[in-house]
């Protein structure tokens, strides 16, 4: 069974080490603007949301690349940008209907998670666990149909439902 | 038994290859013939700039191999044009003479550059760009050219000009709008674009119309009814493009700007459709139909076509504009309307000059109708999206905008300081 990133809310202070440790693996410097995870704060709420690809298993991003550069693993479920492949035409950043795909500027290329081929760097780094990877059991579906309901709070009145479908 | 269906595919592009995707994803016994005017497998037009900027070499252009026919058991008929149809017969005549019969038929065939008559001379160094072998030969005549004018400035002229910009030649543009992406942007966006491009020391004249031109010794003097002439070693033609309807022509299939299609991608004939650059479909934020143009739209119109073609219910939800591009390193993202046209929007707008960060979102009645995005475009997926299921926002409405301004705080502009 393939594994996934889990996101507990609750436990999240917003501290974006997480970003800082993706764009050390990935770009090779301490730059948020750089990560493929990212941290959407809203402090006066408290509210803090660590967002990531959410490997969808039917991408839309993967039907569209014109270049072919986005493949999904039927094995372990990562959906991956292949780098030498990207032209960066920014197709897919259009597609993802999460905005989960962004460009990275200095190389020119469209960037997104891809959980480190298995390693993600940002659970490992983060410091009160509210990153985990995990085997995608029941036990982790029902965490997502929590975040779901939390989310449908947040965003009262926009049912991202049908999009949490794709990747319940 | 039961009978042996046979699909035929007119065209070999993003329509054509994503409803061949979907045919076989339920039907595998049915035979498909796919026929193409050009001899070669299918390639990317949305690559094609990046090929003429040098960034890609010309065998990455190719979206897609041997084994995508074979595998999906598609038979070619490449290099050769299906010049007449005949609903009745259900027969397509091709160039060959050869005659192909259908059970299924999907015309994908694309729309073509426009090329004013008044301007149509025969002069080898006046090009329009659309296929590879309009690039080939500016590639070719660019690495010599000192003088290059560039007529219209949507965005395919701004990327030739971006990637062109890098040789040594002077590029000049005459558009007739008063603005650069004019069908795509609103005019505060595109005064920033404009001093992007005349920062790179290109000079544009607005409002200008070439009317004729003519050639001098080795050159093309451009005549525009500003009075202004220009002379070129190279005229590159961006006025839009046309829908490749001509199959469709003395039939009783409807056509209007491109053949008619409902949500299915039907044509009014029962078993021909029509998906991409070629159709005309409902637009899925106003009650018209339009071609809408690109390679997402014709990703999508392919893929519901395909499954219409063997007999899967898939609605199409309607057609989008939308752009997303880079261009003199400025990103710009543009889904839906850009400006209000006569309708009452209401506008939230931040906009940073200095910084190139321009954010638009167009809003009716608390549904997002549009949006333009400069500089910051990472939500640009996400409005899309907004868009297209058509969301009520109004709950959330001042969260949105500022969040939304937030995440673009947090990702911290990218590019263009």
């Amino acid at each position: 069974m393939s594994k996934i990133l889990t996101i507990n809310v609750e436990k999240c202070t917003g501290c974006r080490t997480c970003e800082i440790a993706c764009s050390l693996k990935h770009a090779g410097e301490f730059n948020p603007a750089r990560s493929r995870i990212h941290n959407i704060s809203s402090p006066e709420e408290g509210f803090y949301l660590p967002v990531a690809c959410l490997q969808c298993s039917e991408p839309f991003c993967v039907q569209i690349c014109p270049n072919g550069a986005i493949t999904r693993d039927e094995i372990t479920g990562i959906v991956k940008i292949l780098e030498k492949r990207c032209v960066g035409c920014k197709m897919c950043l259009l597609a993802c209907p999460f905005g989960s795909i962004t460009f990275d500027s200095k190389e020119e290329k469209a960037i997104k998670c891809d959980l480190c081929d298995g390693e993600p760097e940002c659970v490992a780094f983060c410091a009160t666990g509210a990153l985990e990877f995990k085997e995608a059991e029941i036990a982790v579906k029902f965490k997502k149909r929590a975040l779901s309901d939390r989310l449908k709070e947040i965003y009262k009145g926009i049912s991202f439902k049908e999009d949490l479908e794709l990747v319940r | 038994m039961a009978k042996h269906i046979r699909h035929v595919v007119i065209g070999n592009s993003a329509a054509a290859l994503s409803a061949i995707k979907s045919i076989r994803e339920t039907d595998h016994s049915s035979s498909i013939f796919l026929i193409s005017a050009e001899n070669c497998n299918a390639y990317s037009p949305v690559l094609i700039t990046y090929y003429l900027s040098g960034k890609i070499s010309r065998k990455d252009l190719f979206i897609v191999d041997d084994h995508f026919y074979n595998d999906n058991e598609v038979e070619r008929i490449f290099g050769n044009k299906a010049l007449e149809l005949d609903p009745k017969k259900q027969m397509v005549y091709l160039e060959d003479g050869r005659k192909i019969l259908y059970d299924n038929l999907l015309i994908a065939t694309g729309a073509s550059a426009n090329y004013p008559n008044e301007l149509r001379k025969n002069f080898q160094n006046v090009f329009t760009l659309r296929n590879i072998k309009d690039m080939e030969r500016i590639l070719k005549l660019s690495n010599k050219a000192g003088e290059i004018v560039i007529i219209g400035g949507g965005l395919v002229s701004l990327q030739i000009a971006d990637a062109l910009s890098k040789k040594k030649a002077r590029i000049t543009f005459i558009i007739s709008s008063k603005q650069v992406l004019s069908r795509n942007i609103d005019v505060e966006c595109a005064s920033i674009v404009k001093k992007k491009i005349e920062s790179r020391g290109i000079s544009i004249y607005f409002e200008n119309e070439v009317k004729e031109i003519k050639k001098i010794k080795d050159k093309a003097c451009l005549i525009t009814n500003s009075g202004k002439d220009l002379k070129a070693d190279m005229v590159i033609i961006g006025k839009g493009v046309t829908s490749n309807t001509q199959l469709g022509q003395n039939t009783s299939i409807k056509i209007n700007k491109g053949i008619l299609v409902n949500d299915s991608m039907r044509t009014n004939i029962e078993n021909i459709f029509a998906a991409g650059d070629v159709a005309e479909v409902n637009s899925l934020l106003i009650d018209e139909s339009d071609v809408f143009l690109g390679w997402l739209n014709a990703c999508e119109q392919g893929r519901v076509a395909g499954l219409n073609m063997v007999g899967c219910k898939e609605s199409y939800r309607g057609g989008l504009n939308e752009n997303i591009s880079t261009i003199f390193g400025l990103n710009i993202a543009a889904v839906g309307f850009s400006r209000s046209n006569g309708n009452k929007f209401e506008v939230l707008k931040f906009s940073d000059h200095k910084r190139k960060v321009y954010r638009k979102l167009l809003l009716d009645n608390n549904k997002i109708m549009g949006t333009v995005l400069l500089g910051r475009i990472e939500d640009a997926g996400l409005i899309r999206n907004l868009i297209r299921r058509k969301m009520d926002i109004s709950f959330y409405k001042d969260k949105i905008i500022s969040n939304l301004f937030n995440l673009g705080k947090i990702l911290i502009p990218l590019t263009n300081r």
